[in-house]
């Protein structure tokens, strides 16, 4: 259950936002200490700078007025450590420094000094580490002696403790308002995401009435929207499926039911032609029925097996006519055909002839009276072939699920007229199979028209 | 969301506060005096950007609709 919860997304969202704030908050806090340590530093050498200068005009000053007790009252007035060295570099006044002169300014110091430059430098080890500032004492040009200031980076070290310890308690401040607004953030973020789980799990376990709110326009919103989409296709899907199987049984259980009873008839009297006509009918109508099952399924596995050809498409086209034109007659539905010269295209001629019998048989099926007619052109770089009807129509809702399998428009109705809701599926796949496009328009009570396109290729062109 | 996310997230945001405003508290002189004049003032800090956000997102939404 623990582990559960900190692999959950609020967990790794919250943890990557806590890491993001300590790679902000360590580096930025490096810094900010260093920055004041080196404000601190200059300043103690700036306030050494000072004093030293202050006290060597004092120095020059009293010399020359004869006022040597001036300067033992300068000395009191400096909180640092001062020591005052002749021109031999002996000690003449020290205060708040106990160090040797000559290690406190070693021999190549003092030739810098009396060069006449000045001395900044750090001595001694840490804890107790003292800043020096040296400056040669010249008179009337002659090297007179040096005045050291020293000071120790306790001070500094103070200060930037007690700026440290500002720093840390902002820095705890600054991660807990983080932390907290993360915690709010994550949260709010991941409540549609754990809402799409659980619309997913409930999904995967059958309830495919489930939808999950759609809040925003972003990825998430998206998302959301993704899913409702999935569960309504799932569950057009599964009640197409579970209507395809009422369906079925229905049409398996009818031809072998007449069947049956005309073969018991016959055993009971001698055969009737009449009888073996329906049961030759019921049985073609079930091998059709098996036939096309066996089709779709060889056609989703992708195990269908094309025999390509050169084929003259209005050749095909009339030997499917010929199929159905029996049919055509006994319901006194006429043919217009339209036919314009199209160069061979190369496709299986059988399965061509088998989408064009499935076209037409579905036109017949849906036309009481009137006509078909069947039109084969080219257009642009394209064989166009189109069967219309003047039938009862598609409504316009259906027409984007007609090549689904197993759909079936008004499902009352086309038990009646017969069919299995597959065919249209079978012939989309062929045609789509073979390189071509098929589309469909259709109105109400005022007929449909189906298109099939294939693109004439170069072969073609020069065949 | 349930309470007991609003109540850890409000204790972490109070707390960030209350750290907040000692930090400059430690080094006055008169720490109380300044521990609340810098609440007062790291609350305003912290809502500013808050609602900053949200009359944007408000203006932004109502263009959109």
């Amino acid at each position: 259950m623990f582990k559960n919860r900190l692999n959950s997304i609020v967990v790794k969202l919250g943890m990557a936002m806590v890491v993001l704030l300590f790679v902000v908050l360590f580096p930025l806090g490096y810094v900010v200490n260093q920055g004041f340590f080196a404000f601190y530093y200059q300043e103690s050498l700036q306030a050494l700078d000072r004093q030293s200068d202050k006290i060597i005009h004092i120095m020059v000053n009293s010399r020359e007025m004869g006022m040597d007790n001036h300067l033992t009252m300068a000395m009191h007035m400096v909180d640092d450590g001062v020591m005052i060295l002749d021109s031999e570099r002996k000690m003449v006044i020290q205060k708040n420094v106990d160090l040797n002169p000559r290690i406190l300014v070693k021999d190549q110091d003092w030739t810098q000094l009396r060069n006449g430059n000045s001395l900044t430098k750090q001595e001694g080890e840490q804890p107790g580490q003292w800043i020096i500032m040296a400056k040669p004492l010249i008179l009337n040009q002659q090297f007179q002696g040096v005045v050291v200031m020293a000071t120790t980076m306790d001070a500094i070290e103070r200060s930037v403790s007690q700026v440290q310890h500002v720093l840390i308690l902002s820095g705890v401040g600054a991660l807990l308002l983080a932390l907290g607004f993360t915690v709010l953030m994550v949260r709010k973020l991941s409540i549609p995401m754990l809402n799409m789980v659980g619309a997913a799990k409930a999904m995967a376990k059958g309830d495919l009435n489930v939808r999950v709110r759609v809040e925003s326009n972003d990825e998430i919103g998206s998302l959301a929207q993704a899913i409702n989409d999935l569960a309504s296709d799932l569950k057009r899907f599964e009640d197409t499926r579970k209507e395809f199987f009422v369906n079925i049984s229905h049409e398996l259980r009818t031809p072998l039911t007449y069947i049956q009873g005309y073969v018991g008839l016959l055993e009971e009297r001698s055969g009737s032609m009449e009888h073996i006509r329906i049961i030759k009918s019921e049985t073609r109508r079930l091998k059709r029925l098996v036939d096309d099952l066996f089709d779709l399924s060889q056609l989703e596995e992708g195990k269908m097996a094309l025999t390509l050809e050169w084929v003259d498409l209005p050749e095909v086209l009339q030997g499917a006519l010929d199929s159905v034109s029996m049919r055509m007659k006994e319901k006194n539905i006429s043919l217009v055909v339209e036919e314009e010269e199209t160069p061979l295209l190369l496709l299986d001629g059988y399965r061509m002839q088998q989408v064009f019998i499935n076209l037409l048989d579905n036109a017949i099926r849906y036309t009481k009276e009137g006509a078909i007619s069947v039109i084969t052109q080219r257009v642009d770089e394209e064989v166009h072939i189109r069967i219309c009807d003047t039938g009862s129509g598609i409504p316009e809702e259906e027409l984007p699920y007609i090549f689904e399998r197993f759909h079936r428009v008004e499902k009352s109705r086309s038990r009646a007229f017969g069919g299995t809701g597959l065919g249209l599926a079978i012939v989309k796949k062929l045609v789509e199979l073979q390189g071509g496009t098929i589309s469909v328009q259709s109105k109400m009570e005022q007929g449909t028209g189906f298109r099939i396109s294939f693109p004439i290729g170069k072969e073609e062109r020069e065949s | 969301m349930n309470y007991l996310v609003w109540a850890v997230a409000g204790s972490l945001i109070v707390a960030g506060l209350i750290c907040l405003s000692m930090a400059p508290a430690a080094m006055a002189d008169y720490p109380m005096g300044t521990f609340i004049h810098s609440f007062v003032v790291v609350c305003f800090w912290t809502a500013v950007p808050l609602l900053t956000l949200g009359f944007v997102y408000y203006v932004v939404t109502r263009k959109k609709n």
